[in-house]
């Protein structure tokens, strides 16, 4: 009888947390009542990990603002029932590099931008759309607006609000402030993100001899 | 070989894959890896992380077993990579993390020349290879005659990259086809010798990787140097034994075809029907589902359709087409046996 359980799909893995034991951590993703949950998972039996498991579920909740599901509160949702996957894969990724016991916290939506040397903001309206803007109005900081938009839409699957070069949208409509807050930073970096992407799925795949 | 046609008495894992090797009759097709299907999950589920699950019996064995125990995959096999030989012969190694394959550091090779070819006499007694062996006998112990245990040799082209470097050796067996045939002809003990400890130590069959691939060497380039010492082989190692070569190879599956082998491990670059129609039916075909693709990251449906499209095509034995990467989602690799389990009822409920 095998010991490996039906979560679903899983759409992300940490393979080695350095801050319990190189355990694995998954990020799985299965629908309950037509909405997309998510779940965090190790099949370690390592003492810390059921704790380490319990962090990275309320860094998930806490810094992208998901709720728990009512009935089982391991699996957990964006309260637009949406499944906004690749922000969550992201998120999840970066959550990881937290130690058990940091601070948790909704991040600010603005951020200092190095370029364009002033910090820059995005802020979300009633009526569903984020606006990106920058606390000094110069060249600059108008081609990192840019930057920061076409960042988010990579980083967040997020999409652009007719011809604007400032404003964009969730795919569900709602707002996600803490989602964006939490992946600002990525999408003001977002070339790093994609390369450290591109090197983790490099890692662990076996090449013969004359590809090594 | 028959399978859809005429229902057969159940077999077990083993009895399946050994048969599947000879091209007889099967209840079904047997699921097999020929490489690994370690994953970081199932390290932690069994407690057998990288590079200790290379290096120590137990971790080895414990690791293998969820091949079969937590995938059901009629084999199990425990070499995981490619470098223990290697390592007992004195190559520089880098061991890697839980999260990485260990490789032989070919940049800084322990041989230069023919001359410099030297196999230790005590080279079964090295902690690396007595790993291997140690691990076969614990999951003979574990599984008795219910699963194929397959072992690894590595075949002499693939050791002499290890040791020699691979620029070095390929330009040798471009400058000096003679003196490479000299080199292949010494290292090929050690292929043997390991080959038949492993048979002495409960495998019942051998992966044989030989890294003649497609693209740095030709299928004439096979027929030279490696046909007929891979047909020695099947002489030497009396066992079956499955040809493990990477990327596009149809044009030495002729060849490979002829050596006697009992089966082709097969890369996701040659279609399966094209493949079947290449070896016409002299040599049992291993594989061919996609890794770094189908299994690592396009989830069970697309799985499920490879898994068919080998089956359709009559390919022997299904399984990964390599060692697998080793954050593959464990539900990609269930997909397979299901998938295969399933084609066969629905073949069967046509009847």
């Amino acid at each position: 009888m095998g010991k490996t359980l039906d979560l679903g799909h899983r759409v992300e893995i940490q393979p080695m947390d350095k801050h319990c034991h190189d355990i694995s951590l998954g990020l799985y993703q299965q629908e309950f009542d037509g909405s997309p949950h998510y779940l965090v998972h190790t099949y370690s039996s390592a003492e810390a990990a059921p704790e380490r498991v319990a962090f990275i579920r309320q860094a998930m909740v806490t810094m992208l603002g998901m709720e728990a599901n009512a009935a089982q509160p391991e699996w957990f949702r964006f309260s637009c029932g949406d499944r906004h996957e690749k922000a969550a894969k992201r998120a999840f990724l970066d959550l990881c590099k937290l130690a058990s016991g940091s601070p948790l916290e909704p991040k600010a939506c603005t951020n200092f931008d190095k370029k364009a040397d002033c910090d820059l903001s995005i802020t979300g309206t009633t009526e569903g759309i984020y606006r990106a803007s920058a606390a000094a109005e110069t060249d600059a900081s108008t081609r990192r607006i840019g930057a920061l938009i076409r960042g988010f839409i990579k980083v967040c699957e997020m999409l652009p609000v007719d011809d604007s070069e400032s404003d964009l949208r969730f795919t569900c409509g709602g707002l996600h402030n803490e989602m964006v807050g939490m992946l600002l930073f990525r999408a003001q970096n977002v070339r790093s993100a994609m390369q450290e992407d591109a090197a983790s799925a490099g890692r662990g795949s076996l090449a013969p001899p004359s590809q090594q | 070989m028959d399978r859809a046609q005429t229902p057969i008495p159940a077999m077990t894992s083993r009895q399946r894959v050994l048969t599947a090797f000879k091209r007889e009759p099967v209840d079904r097709t047997p699921v097999c890896n020929p490489t690994s299907v370690a994953t970081v999950e199932l390290m932690d589920l069994v407690g057998a992380n990288f590079p200790d699950a290379n290096r120590n019996p137990e971790k080895m064995a414990r690791l293998a077993a969820t091949g079969h125990t937590e995938l059901g995959f009629d084999t199990v096999m425990p070499v995981f990579s490619i470098i223990q030989e290697s390592s007992a012969l004195g190559c520089k190694m880098q061991w890697e993390e839980k999260d990485n394959w260990p490789t032989v550091r070919m940049n800084e090779p322990i041989w230069k020349d023919v001359d410099d070819i030297r196999i230790p006499d005590n080279l079964l007694l090295h902690p690396d290879i007595t790993c291997v062996l140690d691990a076969i006998k614990l999951l003979r112990k574990e599984f008795g005659d219910e699963v194929a245990i397959v072992g690894k040799t590595m075949g002499p082209w693939s050791l002499g990259y290890h040791c020699f470097g691979v620029q070095e050796f390929l330009l040798m067996s471009i400058d000096d086809p003679g003196k490479t045939m000299e080199c292949l002809e010494k290292i090929k003990k050690v292929t043997i010798d390991f080959g038949r400890a492993q048979i002495d130590a409960g495998a019942d069959a051998l992966t044989l990787p030989d890294h003649a691939t497609g693209d740095l060497v030709s299928g004439e380039y096979y027929d030279r140097f490696l046909k007929e010492m891979h047909t020695e082989f099947v002489d030497q190692i009396p066992i079956p034994l499955i040809l493990h070569i990477c990327g596009r190879t149809v044009d030495r599956m002729g060849f490979i075809a002829e050596t006697g082998m009992a089966a082709f491990h097969f890369d996701s670059k040659n279609t399966p029907a094209e493949s079947m129609d290449a070896v016409k039916n002299r040599i049992s075909l291993v594989g061919n589902i996609n890794n770094p693709e189908t299994l690592y990251s396009k989830g069970p449906e697309v799985v499920r359709q490879e898994v068919i499209n080998n089956l359709e095509a009559g390919v022997q034995l299904i399984g990964p087409e390599c060692a697998i990467p080793l954050q593959t989602p464990i539900e990609c690799l269930q997909e397979i046996p299901r998938a295969v389990r399933e084609w066969h009822q629905q073949q069967a409920s046509k009847r």
